[in-house]
């Protein structure tokens, strides 16, 4: 398509659009009653040409109108826009056969309908409900005439929605009659709307102004309503929806809005008693009218007694309820036997009955119905009033009710059905059947080495021991906990307060650090058996290290039990009160403390890669992602605070946010992507990870070394000085950064830094998404990179909101940045940081996507959510899938619980 | 049309400033509600003209409309024409009627699908598949729009990575595409068991009997009834190779295991990587080595034992079995035997192989027919040039050779003559040469298609292809592609994730066989 076509295209779709967008504001103005509306002009000015008077009813009507003029002129404006861009898009979507019609655009244009399509619908029933409500203290025939359609639509659509009626039997025979009328294809149905619409401006011209009651006002809604089915009809004709559907979708709905609208409409023009009979009268009809179009499939066969006590049963508890409440006693009676009826007959009795026991059926619910319609007085302007106030609360939060249920309740109570079952075949039938098996398939979660798999540490036979012992990420962890835990008993000699907690923690550490010793003497002794982890994350691979962590280990363990023993034994002694005498206690405040913390966060990471499996896996995401997002969120929230570019820094920082997980795990395959060496690297990461062993086995590594010993050197200085200053923060933060640079200097010094090889071509690579154990962080860390910042923003938000005299009373008195983040900001914030964890256990329990386009499981990455999919659909086991969803659902639950309780608290 | 086209764009262009100039006054009457009366007035006038000009507009609108539907009207004297056609035949058939009872019922069926022809024009049919590459996805499309050209109806065809997944969940909700196909004769049964496929009419199974053996047309039937009919068939026991290369290096074609495993390590010894080899494939990653496993499955233990592993009648986790996974495990893991473009074999899509295979890096490549789709565009087939690749048969163990054949099957979710009567064109004779016309001309070279369906025009083929045939016609048992077979849950499920594990090393060969057997469903 050459670019002059393109542009054409799209001005003449403008074009159209807005000729669309024109028309349909033009109605707008009208229904929502704009005052000399340029139709409304002409159309009096014609009027008074031709002598058809009236004029003088428009001033009355105009002062009766409920929306003010501004109101009703931008109601009129958002309509017309709405429609001129439903149209652009819909031309441009090439969903009508016109010479509009351009492929590239159309599955955009599509995708762009269905939302504004959706939103529009949403808007219109959202104000148009409460504009129906409006009518209620107004209009009253308005209101219960258009209440009842509203009924009657729902009704009849939801029934035949789910094939419970059907329309006249031979309804083919009236479709293809009425196909022979548009035969002519989507631009002959284009007239026939156009003319359609043509006679509506007729008949509302023609009956404009005219008090409300002359019966041509009602030919003329007839008209009008008329006038739309036939344009709707068609719209579907022209998208060449099957004549069923369009059946379904349109006229058999269109019947019960019209039936029930009529009925409200003479409920609301009578009065006592004739207004029972006519309710009753009219129902009947109309329940007749349904039992007689009622699927053969769902006619009932009445069971007298059944559906009698059922219906009388029903009736009394309505009774009641109105006694209790202090109503009208019949109209709980009536609304008591109708939902006893309807179930007595419908649901507590068999299918198949003859059409005659349909029909009596439906007559005699809708005469309930109707009755019930038309029980009691016309209501008081004053109880209409009450009407309309009363509405707006439950309209406001209808929306939120309905997708609650149907988003949420209904799959939940099938979900949860659904895992106590498995579908089965039957010999000899075609299609599934769902059977009861109890607790079997939870059974299968639980007892599958999949989910659960401790293999790494109960394989002791083969002489080996829990890789967890070997494994870098847990020496460095243990290594700084004991370092912190050093710290914090000087820092504890110094303060002589205890952190809460210790008690247990201590020793509980010393315990540990006694097995890793236990473990290490094993290695030792069992020398020469292949350590399970690959090279990278294997530290003590070499006896002079195996020795050392034994010694530290040992040394640890039983200095630690030791003071948590002492520590005890006074506290047992002494009773809460002399808790100063301690002469061990552990202060974990302070730099120190942010070792202990990330040395424990290493450990617990080397402990859950010594796992496998499903639930292991996904408790390892929460544990790393939520941890690491919150801390990186809140880090940089509090650094960014007030500093310079702080927008550019933290929108950057936002981004990820932007992208779909789908996207961004696309972006990081290309990150980790891995070539064989030799080939030209197309991945990133592994890019620089052959740069890196370059260098480390190039001749000038130790320069390389001796830098980062050099900076190693800086950070011990810090220390140091922190030392010396008493400040345990930098003591702290000194060591934690020291720590890993001493290793990664060894590393590089010994050559085992980055891709290395014996040869140019043989350099080893980094294959992130599959090389056990740690793959699973690299996926992880996609997560991340987005989740951050989302607890970033709200972080951010939280901590600007922090009285800023609270910060400058703490900086008169002295206090130190990091004083005044650990004592004023963080206490300040701590909800926020509770609804951020929350917030990303749950989506991180969730995590589907990025595990299903990096590893699809495979390489043990599954997760629950990701394992829930395979089961229930690749696999078809939907049982098992439901019940792997529950399992999700419940371990979501407790923390949904904790953070509502926690807003109840507060409110 | 162009007139009234010009004339609208007129119209529209005049009044759009007039648009404008009523979004501007509504504004300026809701921010401000204290406008004048004589203001008011003035608004008015300006609306009426405003008026006037949009019924100038609904009438152009009308024009257009009306030029338009008079080409519809022109179409619709065919439609009439054809009408009298249908006529004429019918009033032929009465004139028959008279003369034989058996000949009438013919005659009906005849008429009723000229009925069914004639009803086709303007229907949509929807057909998703597993085949994506750019190239079948083109060429099934064309073949497929050569049929809706001649009917006047539309078929559109969507081909993913994730078919086999997808498709569940489609079928669950109800959203699955008219026709559906299955490359997997397993799913075609699971599906057709629980009631999401619709039985395949008589008059389409006898057109697919005429064209394909019962061989093929027995994988499409489930309990008795046919659920699906062969669309495409492939050869899966090859060994892609270059010949010119083989020369220059004085390899010989390998006749059985052993020598092709001593083939591999002569090239090793040569400093040659002897085999290519990735599992990649998104959802489905691991299929590949399930290949490998049936075509050694069938040559180490026989059809016999190979049935009797799909059926299930011996456990996933027979010694047999695992000794046949550990078997290709062990030549995998031979140092300098495999070159994996992704870094290593679970992380490189087959489909990637086809490059190294050209320029050298390796000398082998175990994968079916439709490989050859995958090589770069002009690169010649078995025509002795430099360059040229071919593929050998994949080497015998005890002598016997069993072909290892896999296909696409059509099914269908919707009841509808037209989806029938696109059903019956793919699996026609015509399908497959439209497709191959097509495919072979994009590929300019091997196509990658292949069929066996009768009658199939020849003159398509090259010599690589035309060998393919020769393979079929020779074969002296063939096995359909075992993971197929099996149920859903193993067959595509965890033989391929399990697979995966144990050669990317995280199981052993008896762990994965074990974990597979697991997780055999009980029913």
């Amino acid at each position: 398509m050459s670019v002059l076509e393109t542009i054409g295209r799209f001005v003449v779709t403008l074009l159209l659009a807005g000729v669309f967008g024109l028309v349909v504001r033009t109605f707008a103005q009208r229904f929502v009653g704009v005052q000399d509306s340029s139709l409304a002009q002409s159309v009096r000015e014609v009027r008074s040409r031709v002598g058809l008077g009236g004029t003088e009813a428009l001033a009355e009507r105009d002062a009766t109108l409920d929306l003010d003029y501004g109101t009703r002129n931008l109601v009129a404006d958002g309509i017309g826009i709405v429609a001129t861009v439903f149209g652009f898009f819909y031309l441009l979507g090439g969903r009508t056969s016109s010479f509009l019609n351009s492929p590239e655009s159309s599955k955009f244009a599509s995708t762009l309908w269905a939302v504004i399509l959706a939103v529009t619908v949403s808007a219109v029933l959202f104000v148009g409900t409460n504009i129906l409500f409006n009518q209620a203290s107004k209009n009253y025939t308005l209101f219960k005439t258009l209440i009842g359609a509203v009924i009657g639509f729902v009704t009849f659509g939801l029934l035949d929605g789910n094939r419970l009626i059907q329309w006249v039997q031979g309804r083919e025979t009236v479709a293809d009659g009425l196909h022979g009328l548009v035969n002519n294809g989507s631009f002959t149905l284009l007239i026939f709307s156009v003319l359609i619409g043509a006679v509506i401006f007729a008949f509302y011209g023609y009956s404009y102004g005219t008090p409300r009651d002359e019966p041509r006002r009602y030919a003329t809604i007839a008209a009008a309503v008329g006038g739309t089915m036939g344009a709707l009809w068609g719209l579907f004709y022209a998208e060449r929806i099957p004549v069923d559907t369009a059946i379904t979708i349109i006229w058999t709905p269109l019947l019960g809005a019209i039936l029930v609208g009529a009925l409200g409409f003479a409920l609301s023009k009578l009065n006592q008693p004739v207004r029972l009979a006519v309710g009753a009268a009219a129902g009947a009809g109309i329940g007749a009218i349904l039992g007689g179009f009622l699927f053969r499939s769902v006619t009932p066969r009445m069971e007298v007694p059944k559906f009698l006590i059922a219906t009388a049963l029903l009736a009394a508890v309505g009774v009641g309820i109105n006694y209790i409440r202090g109503k009208n006693l019949i109209t709980g009676a009536i609304s008591g036997a109708l939902i006893g009826w309807i179930i007595g007959a419908f649901v507590l009795t068999g299918v198949g009955g003859p059409r005659s026991e349909a029909i009596g059926a439906c007559l005699v619910a809708g005469a309930l119905a109707g009755a019930r319609f038309g029980a009691g007085e016309l209501p008081t302007q004053t109880q209409r009033t009450n009407i309309e106030n009363r509405s707006r609360g439950p309209i406001f939060l209808a929306p939120a009710m309905f997708f609650l249920s149907v988003g949420l309740v209904i799959p939940l109570i099938r979900t949860f059905y659904l895992s106590f079952t498995d579908t089965v075949r039957r010999e000899g039938v075609r299609g599934r059947f769902t059977e009861f098996v109890g607790l079997e398939n939870y059974d299968r979660i639980f007892s599958n080495p999949s989910s659960f798999d401790i293999g790494d540490w109960t394989n002791f036979e083969n002489g080996t021991i829990p890789s967890l012992f070997t494994s870098a990420p847990f020496a460095l962890g243990l290594t700084m906990v004991l370092v912190a835990a050093g710290m914090a008993f000087l820092a504890g000699r110094r303060s002589g307060a205890s952190a809460s907690g210790s008690s247990l923690l201590v020793p509980g550490l010393g315990i540990f650090a006694l097995l890793a010793a236990l473990f290490q003497f094993r290695l030792i002794r069992s020398s020469g058996s292949e350590s399970a982890q690959g090279d990278i994350v294997d530290a003590v691979s070499t006896p002079l290290w195996r020795y050392a962590y034994l010694l530290l280990f040992l040394a640890a363990g039983l200095g630690l039990l030791y003071a948590a023993f002492t520590n005890m034994a006074f506290a047992g002694k002494s009773g809460g009160a002399a808790t100063a005498a301690k002469p061990f206690s552990f202060d974990l405040a302070g730099g120190h403390g942010g070792v202990f913390a990330f040395g424990l966060f290493l450990a617990i990471t080397a402990f859950f890669a010594s796992f496998r499996g499903t639930i292991f896996n996904s408790l390892w995401w929460v544990f790393t992602v939520t941890i690491v997002s919150t801390v990186l969120g809140l880090g940089i929230a509090a650094l960014a605070d007030r500093a310079s570019l702080e927008n550019v820094a933290k929108s950057i920082i936002f981004m990820p946010l932007a992208i779909s997980f789908v996207g961004a795990a696309i972006i990081w395959r290309f990150m980790f992507i891995a070539r064989p060496d030799g080939r030209p690297q197309t991945g990133v990461l592994n890019y620089l990870w052959l740069k890196v062993g370059d260098f480390a086995m190039s001749d000038w590594n130790w320069l390389g070394a001796l830098a980062l010993l050099g900076v190693v050197a800086g950070f011990l200085m810090i220390s140091y000085a922190g030392y010396t200053r008493a400040n345990s923060g930098m003591v702290g933060g000194g060591i934690a950064m020291a720590l890993p640079i001493l290793w990664l200097a060894w590393r590089l010094f010994d050559g085992r830094l980055g891709g290395v090889g014996a040869t140019a071509g043989d350099r080893t690579l980094f294959f992130f998404s599959t090389d056990l154990p740690y793959n699973q962080l690299w996926l992880m860390l996609i997560l991340i990179w987005i989740q951050t910042g989302f607890a970033m923003v709200i972080f951010s938000a939280a901590i600007k909101a922090v009285p800023s005299e609270f910060i400058e009373a703490a900086r008169v008195d002295g206090a130190t940045d990091s004083n005044i983040f650990w004592r004023i900001i963080v206490p300040q914030i701590i909800p926020t940081i509770g609804v951020v964890t929350t917030t990303l256990i749950v989506t991180v329990l969730k995590v589907f996507d990025i595990v299903r386009v990096m590893t699809n499981g495979n390489f043990e990455s599954q997760v629950i959510a990701n394992e829930m999919f395979v089961q229930a659909f690749s696999n078809r086991e939907v049982g098992l899938g439901s019940a792997l969803a529950i399992v999700l659902f419940i371990s979501v639950v407790p923390v949904v619980f904790v953070n509502v309780r926690r807003l109840q608290h507060e409110g | 049309m162009a007139l009234p086209f010009n004339s609208l764009t007129n119209v529209g262009l005049r009044s759009s400033p007039e648009r404008a100039s009523i979004a501007r006054a509504g504004g300026s009457v809701g921010r401000a509600q204290l406008l004048s009366i004589a203001k008011q007035k003035d608004r008015g006038r300006m609306r009426l003209s405003n008026f006037k000009s949009l019924m100038a507009l609904l009438f152009a609108f009308a024009l257009v409309a009306a030029a338009c539907s008079g080409d519809d009207a022109a179409s619709d004297d065919g439609t009439e024409e054809e009408t009298t056609t249908t006529e004429a035949v019918e009033e032929s058939d009465d004139a028959m009627e008279e003369e034989d009872d058996a000949m009438e019922e013919e005659d009906d069926a005849m008429e009723e699908e000229d009925g069914a022809m004639a009803d086709l024009s303007g229907t949509t049919v929807t057909i998703s598949g597993p085949e994506n590459s750019e190239r079948d996805i083109a060429a099934i499309q064309g073949a497929l729009d050569v049929y809706a050209a001649a009917n006047d109806m539309t078929i559109t065809y969507s081909g993913s990575r994730s078919f086999s997944d997808d498709i569940g969940v489609q079928a669950e909700a109800g959203t699955a595409s008219d026709l559906a196909i299955f490359p997997q004769p397993g799913k075609v049964a699971d599906f057709a068991r629980d009631g999401f496929l619709v039985q395949v009419p008589d008059a389409t199974v006898s057109a697919a009997n005429a064209n394909w053996s019962p061989d093929w047309t027995g994988f499409g039937s489930v309990d008795g009834d046919v659920f699906a009919v062969p669309s495409k068939a492939d050869l899966k026991s090859l060994v892609w190779y270059q010949p010119a290369r083989f020369e220059a290096n004085g390899y010989e074609v390998p006749e059985t295991w052993d020598d092709f495993k001593a083939l591999a390590d002569v090239m090793i010894e040569d400093g040659n990587t002897p085999l290519c080899v990735g599992i990649e494939s998104g959802g489905a990653t691991g299929w590949a080595f399930t290949d490998w496993m049936e075509d050694l499955m069938l040559r180490f233990h026989g059809v016999d034992v190979y049935d009797q592993w799909v059926n299930h009648d011996i456990p996933f986790n027979d010694p047999r079995v695992v000794e046949v996974m550990q078997e290709i495990l062990d030549l995998w893991n031979t140092e300098g035997m495999v070159f994996a473009s992704g870094g290593s074999i679970a992380t490189t899509p087959f489909a990637e192989n086809a490059e190294p295979l050209v320029d050298g890096t390796c000398m082998m490549h175990r994968q079916a027919n439709f490989f050859a789709g995958n090589f770069p565009e002009g690169t010649p087939a078995n025509d002795g040039s430099e360059g040229a690749v071919n593929a050998f048969y994949f080497p015998t163990v005890d002598g016997t050779k069993p072909l290892l054949v896999a296909g696409t099957l059509v099914s269908s979710f919707r009841d509808a003559p037209e989806v029938w009567a696109v059903m019956e064109y793919m699996t026609s004779a015509e399908y497959a040469n439209e497709r191959q016309a097509i495919q072979a001309a994009d590929a300019a070279g091997t196509s990658g298609f292949l069929s066996a369906v009768n009658g199939w025009d020849a003159g398509n083929l090259n010599d690589l292809e035309a060998s393919f045939l020769d393979i079929f016609a020779g074969a002296e048992s063939s096995r359909f592609d075992a993971s197929d077979l099996m149920p859903a849950a193993v067959g595509s499920g965890s033989f391929w994730t399990e697979g995966t594990a144990a050669v990317n090393g995280d199981k052993t060969a008896q762990e994965a066989a074990d974990a597979i057997e697991a997780s055999w469903p009980s029913n």
